[in-house]
Formats: C-alpha cells, structure tokens, sequence
C-alpha cells in the first residue's frame, strides 16, 4: 500500500499515532497531499452506494445528512457537494458540468474528502474491508498515472 | 465593467437553476410520501381502523400535491427559460432535467454520454496539476528574498499541525475527522507549496551567483 | 396476521418517510423563496412568460405547503393509530 493511501486509512480509522506520524513527515519533506487517493476512494464510494439507485432524492438526503456530520456543514456546500456526486455516477443536470470545470482544487478536495469519510463510516467496515475497498481505490489511482 | 443585461442574464439562468433543483427536490419528496402511503395501507391491512386509512389517504394525498408542485417547478423553469431565449437567443438550455411524466417521482437524470463528466471530475484531482494558491506564497517570499543576504533563502516553515488523541475525547467525532481532513489537505499542502518555492529560489539564487561570477 | 409489534414498526417507518419527505418539501420552499426573490429582476411583468412563470412557481408553492400539511395530519394520525393498538 502506498504511503499516501496508508496516511488515509489512518485517519479513517482514526488512528491519530499513526497519523500525526505521516503529518510531521510530511510536512518536513514539503509533499504528501492526498488530494488524489481521496478522489479515488470517493469516485469508488459513491459508484458503491449510489449506482443502482442513482435517484437526486437520496443524493440530496445523503448530503444534508453529512452536512449535519460535520459541523453542520459549515465547509460544506450543498449544491457542489451533490453536483460532485452526481458527476461521479455520470448524471448529468445542468449545474453539475460548469462546477466540474471551476471548482478549485482545495474545496474540491475538502468537499470529496468530507463525503467519503461518511460514505466509509455509513458502511461500518471491518478492517479487512476497509483494507480491500482502499487497494481498489489504489489501484484506481494507478491507472490515473499517478 | 458592469453590463446590465448580464447581470439579469446572470440572476435569470440561476433562477431556472434554482426551479430544476427544486422541482427534483419535490419528485423526491412525492417518493417519500409514497412511501409513506404503503406502509400505512399495510399497517392497516385487516383492520377497520379509521385512524390508519386516514392516515394512508392523506399520504396519498401528500403525494399527489408533491408530484403537482414538482410538476409546476419545471414547467416554471421552462417557462422562463423560454423567456431568456427571447432577449438572449440560445443562452438558456430548453433540455429538461425534471422530465415531467415520471409517474413514479423516481428522478433518474439522463446520464451524460461516453462518461465524461466522471472522467474530468476525477482528473481535477490528479497533482501535479496543481499549482494554484503558489501565487500568494511567491509574493511574501521574494520580499523576504530581497531583504535577505545574497545567498541566503529565507522561506517560513509551516509549524506541524498534529490532532491529538486526546483532544478527540468526548468532541464529536464529526468534528475530529474534519479537523485531520483539513489538516492534510491544506495544511500538507502549504508545506509543499513553500517546498516548491524554496526549490524555485534556490535555483534562481544560484543562477544570480553565476551570473555575477561571468559579470 | 401481523403481531402488534409488526405493525408499529411498519407504521414507524411509514412516519419516518412522511418525516424525510416534509424535511425535502420545506427545502424545497426555501428554494422556492430564492426563486421568487430571483425572479424580480424581470421587470417585464407583462411578458406572457414570465407571468406564467410567476403564477407557476406560486401554485407550487401552494401544492409544497398542502403536501407539508397533509404529511403532518399523516404521520401524527398514525402515531395515534400506533398507540391506539392494545399491547
């Protein structure tokens, strides 16, 4: 597993130790981001929960509800949050293309990163499964390039 | 420079925004109570219970008034932007998103062909295309270059931002997690912008000294 | 036939439906407002569609306030119902 990946996993898990560890090692050698492992969880996450049902109802449920999660929303906006689920599952509407496209790669990030926790916490994995669902994730983030 | 006209352009595209989401929101809701209504009717099944065919009929009733409300969003969204497309041609998409026949209230948006919007919105988040927010930390740092002795780069190490375990105790967890997002996500971050700067100094420092060595 | 327990647990999830339905249409009211202050920006009242429009969006917001009103009368006559059950 990839360090990047291993850092995510901590901190899903709530592992502070281990996470703190990769902070200061991070931040001493100026890299480390995991903009784009949490891109690939989500993308995996959402296609996970939501493909087969694909309906704007739950989505929009499923966001209020996180929005309540994490400090009542307050980093996070309602209409970005869903249109990044829904560009996920490929359902198109006409708000969703124009925030792909102008996003910013920071609130991108802290908005994924948000839904994906609750994605992984709604679906109270064991370890093994946690382990399993983030060497997909990894393996997705491979064929990126990356 | 303020155009006036793209400014009620502007307020008027987000309003047909606005109606489509709302319209959605209403088939979900129409969906709820539907819901609603199959569970009362099964609850009641084999009783003569007033209370419980009651509370079906006004579910079914909940439902259709959705449904209605939905239906009048999207109608309402196409008719202005029928309206856009009169003092702006083709500025306003007359594509619907609430198709107003789903009997069911089941919003299923038509998906967008080949999968390109999945593609592009996982492709924003590959670095390293991802030098925005460098600009900021550019400025700050060449002042400090300027002021500093030749030779010398001179860029502000980010403290360690760490989450503590014990500050987790009884916090809600919610709360935790958004702070060690945060954390990695912006905080790691600044310390990789202010590495790339000092790189870029650096190299522009020994160039400098190069070319006073040849001057 | 169905235990009493059964059928208070359907009832419940029947109440919990009606509950996330009328959470979805008082959003949808918000939205509604945001449309309405959106909408005064046309000045052209007399343009045939924007009046009707207008007049759309304030039928549906009727239809969203009877569907909320009728969700509450559901679920509250249902609970009723619920309790009502000996047991």
């Amino acid at each position: 597993m990839d360090d990047n990946t291993k850092f995510l996993r901590a901190l899903l898990r709530q592992d502070w130790d281990t996470y703190n560890a990769y902070v200061a090692e991070y931040t001493r050698q100026g890299i480390g981001t995991p903009v784009a492992i949490i891109a690939c969880a989500f993308h995996l996450a959402v296609q996970r929960r939501f493909k087969s049902t694909g309906s704007m109802a739950e989505i929009i449920r499923f966001v209020a509800d996180t929005r309540v999660f994490f400090a009542d929303g307050k980093d996070l906006p309602p209409r970005e949050a869903e249109a990044l689920i829904c560009a996920v599952l490929d359902m198109d509407a006409p708000w969703v293309e124009e925030i792909v496209d102008r996003i910013d790669i920071l609130a991108l990030s802290k908005i994924e990163g948000q839904l994906v926790i609750k994605l992984i916490l709604d679906e109270d994995l064991s370890d093994d499964e946690l382990d399993a669902f983030l060497a997909d994730a990894e393996h997705l983030l491979h064929e990126q390039g990356q | 420079m303020a155009d006036p006209l793209s400014d009620v352009l502007k307020h008027l595209l987000e309003l047909v925004d606005v109606l489509d989401r709302a319209a959605v929101a209403a088939f979900g809701a129409q969906t709820g109570a539907e819901g609603a209504r199959t569970a009362f009717t099964e609850a009641g099944r084999g009783s003569a219970n007033p209370l419980i065919t009651q509370a079906a009929t006004d579910a079914r009733t909940a439902s259709d008034a959705a449904r209605d409300a939905g239906q009048a969003l999207g109608r309402a969204a196409r008719a202005y932007a029928a309206y856009i497309n009169t003092i702006a041609p083709g500025t306003a998409p007359t594509r619907q998103a609430t198709p107003g026949s789903m009997p069911t209230g089941e919003q299923l948006l038509k998906p967008a062909s080949g999968g390109p919007l999945s593609k592009r919105i996982l492709a924003r988040a590959m670095i390293p295309n991802f030098d925005d927010g460098l600009e900021g930390l550019q400025t700050g740092a060449n002042r400090l270059q300027d002021a500093a002795p030749p030779g010398d780069v001179v860029v502000p190490r980010p403290p360690t931002p760490t989450v503590n375990a014990a500050n987790t105790e009884g916090a809600h967890l919610g709360d935790a997690l958004l702070a060690a997002l945060t954390i990695a996500i912006v905080g790691i971050r600044a310390s990789e912008s202010v590495r790339r700067l000092r790189e870029r100094l650096r190299a522009r420092s020994r160039k400098n000294k190069r070319g006073s060595d040849d001057g | 036939m169905a235990t009493i327990a059964e059928v208070r647990a359907t009832v419940a999830r029947g109440v919990e439906s009606a509950d996330q339905a009328r959470e979805t249409l008082i959003a949808v009211r918000d939205q509604i407002r945001h449309a309405q202050q959106l909408a005064t920006v046309t000045h052209d009242s007399a343009n045939e569609r924007v009046r009707l429009g207008h007049s759309l969006v304030g039928q549906a917001d009727t239809d969203a306030l009877r569907a909320l009103d009728l969700l509450r009368s559901a679920a509250e006559t249902a609970g009723e119902y619920s309790r009502s059950l000996d047991g």
